[in-house]
């Protein structure tokens, strides 16, 4: 029989019967699953097949992200791993589970969109075909001191793996998770998509950490969206020291008064890696405060873009919002791509943004020659100390430690 | 041997010749002084001899125990025993006070020895106990936001625990108040001693009613134009320096 | 004066009449007839016609920059677009036809009363003609050329060939590729080396004399060592029939030379303003953009300085203000293509009303290159409460010998400060005009002293009735 393509040379994703094997394979799961994860594939089909162009890709080598060389799905089920810390007040299941004994909790992911700052279409896949993943729900009023962990490992195989995650707090809960993104093996050549839905209700307060350090040859995808409601706040901090290109969408949504945002991140770029980080702050209530900070030390032919948005809506009076971007260039052959943007609806508002790119200053290495410290611990010194301002953020001291020795050893290496 | 003697020593930046055929030498055990009105090359000389890439030497050489230090790195300068209190410390964001001179000492041992934290910190805190500073200090970002005062306390604290043979304090009296100048200067008094040689740069006699010199040397355009002991720095608290300028035009 | 046959072309803005002249009028719509005509009436050497065509079908193939640019560039109706009218062919309506409004406004500016009819469009030209022509025979005495593009491309082939397109070439965007078709009106200007202009040269003079070009091409060359300053635009109003402007705007500058080029833009509320404007700056050379831009219902616009030899600089200084209905989207340039380039931008807008003003700006400082570094601060002000602003910045520095740094803050007029002025006894649109002046203050001073006074004059008459 002749067809008009050749279907070797199609990609994973542009087979007739990929989807439908997939929803076979998956025919166990309840009814509203599937419809949810047929919707999805229809939207990620809809977005495939369009081409205009995007400013969200400003900058980006997108063929990087492109999904057209991934050649099968990773067939592995154990990548998220929870530390089990017993709490008669959350629910905090990996995504198997989840469907099998809490489908109603689970089924509110129906209603979750995705940050959709530009790669909707992955967004969408990884929605249909999510197999791994977490949940994590509060009882109102729930006050958890200790911190929730979640492991998350790319793939052994050159396949990818879609993670499906949920944080629910309920309202006037609080609690904090602390996320890690590691590969178990050094050179296996794996992709991650994950998307994280957090939803804080009136009240609730949540830190979130996470720390990616993966294989340098691992292709990250992430999508986070935020809804924050009445009075919650949210401070999420992001430390990315590993992937060979990581695509980071990430939104928070202040839908009612009073809610506070933080988003802090930083990127320590060695090698040929590149980080595409994507960000939106939108004020869609009165009284919200939102403050990012995206710190990025780039070395050798390391590449950093840091695009991002505060939006403020037309009813949102009363409104704080700052945007702060620093890179630092550590080598002759990195470069910074900084977009930072605003756009302002009402006029209440106290909002600015900066953004700086600079090598280290000649100055404040000087100084500290002068007290003997050789050129290159000094350079390092200086780097670590540019970056600590987001590592301070995290609310855990021995998780700062950790997330030191992360980085100095990266910067030793 | 045990001296830091400055010859004929010419330097300039972007081309501008500040330093003219200077000769200075101060030998261990001694505090000397030098003065003189802005622009004379008082912190030009202090900059050179610590082995700032700005400037260029043109000629001369400045032996430290017999070993010439000029075109070597700054940092191979300080750890041969050289310490630059600066008149404006800059500002190092994200590096605590602690762990700073903490990697300064380290630089200073052998490959595969390190520093001990119990020993080091509790040295640290005898110090900082002497300069009349909080503890808290330790873990602040290396003269990030500090004031005047506590600036030149953090200098005074990097000097006293790297114990340099020759210290040279550029305008440390600028912008302390007299309990702040009294905490400095008897901070820098009990580090006197016969093994180690003081270069103070002033503007000011105050100073050095606190830090009382062996030798008083005054400056003017880029080199040395009178010494003698410390009534010179009264003299010239009382004359002016243009009185050394008519002196020297005559 | 103008005679009387008329027809009416705009029944929404202003009833402007037309002489009917078939024989100096393209007719409306764009095709390559249109083209040609315009070439023919300016009697055109081949190579040029030759370079419209081409423009022309590069503009057709372009499609609108929409996927950045706002929408409302959907709303412009090509097809019904006159591209040319000829000299002889002017606008006319009678005093009484002037809007009150708008008569108020020269009453307040101060402008004479001849002056004031040729704005309106009543007058189409005043004694321009003589004050272009005694600017002229001094500056021939010292060589420099100043004519527009038909004579600067006949007669100075030598000089401007080898420049005209090369800064900004046809096919920059969709409105350059337009321009390249169908201009007509400018300047081209040469100044030779060593030669410093102490006086601006206005374009207003000169063009005015022509008619007022809607798709102007302008070109200056600064030789080698020479100096500059342009002015084009008038603080006053400008009413205008049609309803696109589209202009390009080349400078070079030659090593160590120096241009500042100065911009009132204040075009009707019916005017597309959608400019191309950028200049090459060599070695040491020098090259200032300021812009003030109050007019218009859209206007495109954003300065560009190629950075090409060492030490070059490269300036753009710029106010925004937009008042309801409007959309005032500009920014700035800079790509650093040689050591030790520096670069400056200072933009600040103020939105009014239902007013939306955007900033754009590119800074590229590629890996080769050392000791580079710009400086970009963008303040808006908010006066009113359904006020818009956006700020959309592209840095991208490679290697680590460069450095950029770039600010932005929106702000409104607190509260605070209307409160303790209205305490010494002002009103409260004047504690805002106060606020606004002081917050354009520092650039405003860049200005001519003649410009800066009106400025300040129109700023306040802006802010009128913004408040209460």
């Amino acid at each position: 029989m002749q067809t008009l393509q050749d279907p070797s040379s199609l990609s994973l994703f542009d087979t007739d019967h990929f989807f439908p094997n997939f929803a076979s394979d998956h025919s166990w799961e309840p009814g509203w699953l599937a419809d949810h994860r047929t919707e999805s594939w229809e939207k990620f089909r809809k977005y495939k097949s369009s081409t205009s162009k995007d400013e969200n890709w400003r900058f980006s080598p997108k063929h990087l992200f492109s999904l057209d060389k991934i050649l099968q799905l990773s067939d592995q089920k154990d990548l998220v791993q929870l530390d089990a810390l017993e709490s008669k007040e959350a629910l905090f299941q990996n995504l198997d589970k989840m469907i099998l004994d809490f489908p109603d909790d689970l089924s509110r992911i129906t209603d979750h969109d995705g940050p959709n700052l530009g790669a909707a279409q992955n967004y969408y896949l990884t929605s249909s075909l999510a197999d791994n993943g977490f949940f994590l729900g509060t009882q109102k009023g729930a006050e958890i001191p200790e911190p929730f962990i979640v492991e998350h490992k790319t793939p052994k195989d050159e396949g990818i793996t879609f993670e499906r995650n949920v944080i629910n707090l309920a309202p006037f809960s609080s609690a904090t998770v602390f996320e890690f993104i590691n590969s178990d093996e050094s050179t296996s050549q794996g992709n991650a998509s994950s998307t994280l839905n957090i939803t804080l209700g009136e009240g609730a307060k949540l830190v979130r950490v996470l720390v990616q350090n993966v294989n340098n040859n691992t292709t990250l995808h992430q999508f986070e969206n935020f809804t924050l409601s009445k009075d919650s706040s949210l401070r999420n901090v992001t430390i990315h020291l590993g992937s060979s290109q990581c695509r980071s969408e990430t939104k928070g949504d202040m839908i009612n008064r009073g809610a506070f945002f933080e988003n802090f991140s930083l990127f320590l770029g060695s090698g040929k890696q590149l980080f595409d980080q994507r960000t939106r702050q939108v004020h869609s209530a009165s009284d919200c405060t939102s403050n990012l900070l995206a710190k990025n030390a780039i070395n050798d032919q390391s590449k950093s873009i840091f695009s991002g948005l505060i939006k403020v809506e037309e009813d949102a009076s009363n409104t704080n919002a700052y945007q702060t971007n620093r890179n630092l260039l550590l080598s002759n052959e990195a470069e910074a791509d900084s977009l930072p943007g605003l756009e302002i609806l009402a006029n209440e508002v106290k909002c600015s943004h900066g953004a700086t790119t600079s090598k280290i200053e000649e100055q404040e290495l000087f100084y500290l020659l002068s007290r003997g410290i050789p050129h290159r611990s000094a350079e390092k010194l200086i780097s670590l100390g540019f970056l600590e301002e987001v590592v301070e953020k995290v609310n855990n001291q021995d998780l700062i430690e950790k997330i030191r020795a992360l980085i100095e050893s990266k910067f030793d290496s | 041997m045990n001296t830091l003697q400055i010859k004929n020593l010419s330097a300039s930046i972007a081309d501008k010749q500040i330093l003219k055929e200077l000769c200075l030498e101060i030998p261990q055990g001694e505090v000397h002084a030098i003065m003189g009105p802005n622009g004379s090359g008082k912190s030009t000389l202090s900059k050179v001899l610590a082995g700032h890439p700005d400037y260029e030497v043109t000629n001369g050489e400045a032996l430290m125990n017999g070993v010439n230090i000029l075109g070597q790195d700054a940092d191979e300068i300080a750890r041969s025993g050289l310490f630059l209190a600066f008149q404006y410390p800059v500002e190092v964001a994200g590096v605590s006070i602690a762990n700073f001179i903490r990697a300064a000492l380290q630089a200073r041992l052998p490959d595969g020895e390190s520093i001990k934290a119990v020993d080091y910190y509790k040295d640290l805190y005898v110090q900082m106990d002497e300069l009349g500073m909080d503890r808290k200090f330790t873990s602040r970002s290396l003269n990030d936001g500090f004031s005047g005062g506590e600036k030149k306390r953090c200098e005074i604290l990097q000097m006293s625990m790297l114990q340099p043979q020759y210290c040279i304090l550029d305008e440390t009296d600028s912008g302390l108040d007299i309990d702040a100048l009294r905490i400095v200067s008897a901070g820098v008094n009990r580090m006197r001693s016969k093994d180690r040689g003081f270069l103070v740069i002033t503007h000011y006699q105050r100073l050095l009613e606190y830090i009382v010199p062996d030798v008083v040397h005054v400056m003017w355009d880029g080199k040395i134009v009178r010494s003698g002991d410390k009534s010179l720095a009264l003299e010239l608290e009382a004359k002016g320096y243009d009185w050394i300028k008519e002196e020297i035009a005559a | 004066m103008i005679q009387a046959t008329e027809f009416d072309i705009d029944t929404e803005k202003g009833n402007f009449r037309f002489d009917t002249d078939y024989a100096f009028d393209a007719g409306v719509g764009l095709n390559p007839d249109v083209v040609r005509y315009i070439s023919n009436v300016k009697e055109e050497k081949e190579w040029i016609l030759n370079f419209r065509l081409k423009a022309l079908e590069t503009f057709l193939k372009k499609p609108l920059p929409t996927h950045w640019a706002t929408d409302d560039l959907k709303n412009i109706n090509f097809d019904v677009i006159r591209y040319y009218l000829a000299k002889g062919q002017k606008p006319s309506r009678s005093w009484d036809d002037v809007p009150d409004d708008v008569k108020n406004t020269f009453e307040r500016l101060g402008i004479p009363e001849q002056e004031r009819k040729f704005l309106a469009g009543v007058e189409a030209q005043f004694d321009s003609e003589a004050a272009y022509s005694n600017m002229k025979e001094g500056l021939e005495k010292e060589g420099v050329i100043f004519v527009g593009p038909t004579e600067g491309l006949r007669d100075h082939p030598e000089v401007f060939k080898k420049w005209f397109g090369k800064v900004i070439p046809t096919s920059d965007n969709k409105f350059s590729a337009l321009n390249s078709a169908v201009f007509s009106g400018g300047s081209f200007i040469y100044i030779p080396p060593g030669v410093k202009l102490k006086q601006p040269l206005q374009a207003y003079f000169r063009i005015n004399a022509e008619n007022f070009g809607q798709f102007e091409r302008t070109l200056i060359i600064a030789d080698e060592g020479s100096e500059v300053t342009y002015m084009e635009g008038c603080t006053a109003p400008k009413f205008e029939t049609s309803t696109l402007h589209s202009a390009v705007v080349e400078l070079v500058a030659l090593k160590g030379s120096k241009i500042q080029y100065i911009t009132v833009q204040n075009w009707s509320n019916n005017v597309y303003n959608l400019v191309t404007k950028r200049a090459m700056a060599e070695e040491e050379a020098e090259v200032r953009w300021i812009d003030c831009n109050i007019g218009s219902r859209l206007t495109m616009k954003y300065p560009g300085v190629i950075l090409r030899g060492r030490k070059a600089r490269g300036e753009v200084l710029s106010i925004a203000l937009a008042n309801s209905g409007q959309h005032q989207d500009t920014g700035a340039k800079m790509v650093h293509a040689a050591e030790e380039t520096s670069s400056n931008i200072i933009a600040k807008s103020i939105s009014i009303g239902t007013g939306r003003s955007s900033y754009r700006g590119l800074v590229r400082m590629p890996k080769h290159l050392k000791n580079c570094k710009n400086n970009t601060e963008c303040d808006a002000l908010l006066i009113n409460s359904d006020s818009q602003t956006d700020t959309y910045p592209a840095i991208t520095v490679q290697g680590e010998g460069n450095s950029v740094q770039h600010e932005a803050t929106v702000s409104k007029v607190s509260a605070d400060q209307i409160f303790y002025m209205q305490q010494r006894g002002l009103s409260e649109g004047e504690a805002m005009s106060l606020c606004v002046n002081g917050f354009v203050n520092d650039l405003i001073r860049e200005f001519p002293m003649e410009y800066s006074v009106e400025l300040k004059r129109l700023i306040d008459m802006e802010m009128e009735g913004s408040v209460g």
